[in-house]
């Protein structure tokens, strides 16, 4: 019985040995991988977790202005609705996302990501498709109408003061300055065209 | 000694083969392997999430054409797609030529346009036909791109599956057989003991396979990747897990079959010592 037992303490001290001196193998190889390639598997992991959304986390924005300095403080993710665009004249309500991809412009006002933000004072890109039920109306607006962005961190008022019909090629329509506080709002035209509008129907309103 | 010493060089050099030879095996089983990546796409429903995407992106730019989204009922079926994109796998397992048909949609569409037109008594002058030309256009690059994702990229992978593969065909025997040499040589410089180093190598290279799936699930999120659209995230998702899974598995048999080898060898060598 007693040499049964020593046999099987044997056995496992033996084993136990193998196993520590499996482990030392283990750290020296991993040693010298991390010696040589260190910098490659970080970068392969960054590259990994940098190509990762974790969509579980995503909240709606908290978007505040900082009145102070005319900038927002946080601002809203692309594809997140943070206002209403409201031209009371021609019936329009529509929600407004920042952002301008088609995706985002089947839904309502698309906000270029390249102007700024209504109280920054600066341009206001925004765009609509011209379909009924989105822009069709836009061409029929007159100068001195009021256009309304209802934000969720304030109201902003602003007073058509021209429009102008230009080729889609014609991007310094629509320029990025911070001058003064002017809203760009664009469709495409005619709005009865089929296929590809190759014209942009735009306004220019300046804030209250 | 010395004999001890070449023992334990050999054995170091038997874990690098091991891994070598495992990692060559669960690659050309899996990523390298046209079957699995069509099981993969079948099982993570790629050509229906394709042909939603593809569909969704017709929307999007149709609603700006000034056209209802009806005209688009029927222009692709997701049997076209499943076609498609089977056409260029094949392409990049085999290098046989890919045949994407977008002259069908654009048949079908034009018909469909002229048939609006016509019911609407509607004229169209040389700007308005322009414009549908390249609306018609723009669905199908969009049904391209949307199989294709880049093709310039598709071409690089293509050149180096077929290279790897070429590779592979010629030294993929290699490995096994140094392997193979080594375990005879290991047996042959120190007989009695030949199972000890065995065990200590497949422990080893067992441990090293456990500390890659634990490094993966501590410090990537590789479940949480998003590249091009949430079809082809999945695919890619699933490749990697699946290649970390095997990985896991065969480092788990691997530190078993070293447990074994371990007791088996200190066994006999008990009884030899009785002796």
């Amino acid at each position: 019985m007693r040499k049964a037992l020593n046999k099987k303490n044997t056995i496992l001290k033996a084993t136990i040995k193998n196993i520590i001196v499996a482990f030392v193998y283990v750290v020296i190889i991993v040693a010298i991988i991390t010696l040589l390639f260190s910098s490659k598997i970080s970068m392969a992991i960054s590259l990994i977790n940098t190509i990762s959304v974790d969509t579980s986390k995503k909240v709606l924005s908290d978007v505040k202005i900082d009145l102070e300095h005319n900038k927002l403080e946080s601002y809203p993710s692309i594809g997140e609705r943070y206002a209403t665009l409201i031209i009371e004249d021609l019936n329009v309500k529509l929600p407004l996302y920042f952002g301008d991809s088609l995706s985002i412009l089947r839904y309502g006002v698309g906000q270029s990501s390249k102007g700024y933000f209504p109280g920054e004072g600066g341009s206001i890109i925004c765009m609509a498709h011209n379909t009924s039920g989105f822009l069709r109306k836009l061409p029929e607006i007159k100068v001195g109408t009021k256009i309304k962005i209802e934000t969720v961190y304030g109201d902003y008022t602003y007073t058509v003061d021209e429009t102008k019909i230009v080729h889609q090629t014609e991007t310094d329509a629509v320029p990025v300055q911070k001058e003064k506080e002017i809203l760009m709002l664009y469709t495409c035209y005619p709005v009865n065209s089929i296929g590809h509008a190759t014209h942009r129907f735009i306004t220019y309103s300046s804030l209250d | 000694m010395v004999k001890k010493i070449v023992s334990y060089i050999v054995t170091f050099i038997l874990i690098i083969l091991l891994v070598a030879s495992t990692a060559i095996t669960i690659l050309s089983q899996t990523i390298l392997k046209e079957k699995f990546v069509l099981s993969l796409l079948d099982k993570n429903n790629y050509y229906t999430e394709t042909y939603n995407e593809i569909f969704e992106s017709f929307k999007n730019n149709t609603v700006q054409s000034g056209l209802e989204e009806t005209i688009l009922d029927g222009i692709i079926t997701e049997e076209q797609v499943k076609t498609d994109i089977q056409s260029l796998i094949k392409y990049i397992y085999t290098g046989k030529e890919m045949s994407i048909d977008t002259e069908g949609i654009k048949t079908k569409l034009q018909g469909k346009i002229e048939e609006i037109i016509n019911e609407n008594n509607k004229r169209v002058n040389t700007e308005e036909q322009q414009a549908i030309n390249i609306y018609i256009e723009t669905i199908a690059n969009i049904y391209r791109d949307g199989i294709v994702y880049a093709e310039k990229y598709i071409q690089t992978i293509q050149n180096v599956f077929a290279k790897v593969q070429t590779i592979l065909a010629k030294v993929q025997i290699i490995p096994y057989l140094v392997t193979l040499g080594i375990i005879v040589i290991l047996i042959f410089i120190n007989r009695k003991e030949s199972l000890k180093y065995l065990s200590i190598a497949c422990i080893s290279t067992g441990t090293l396979f456990i500390i890659l799936k634990i490094v993966e699930s501590s410090t990537m999120q590789v479940h949480n990747i998003l590249l091009l659209n949430k079809a082809f995230s999945n695919v890619i998702i699933n490749a990697i897990q699946s290649i970390i899974t095997s990985l896991l598995i065969t480092g788990i048999v691997f530190c078993i079959l070293g447990l074994l080898f371990s007791i088996i060898g200190n066994i006999k060598t008990g009884k030899r010592t009785k002796e």
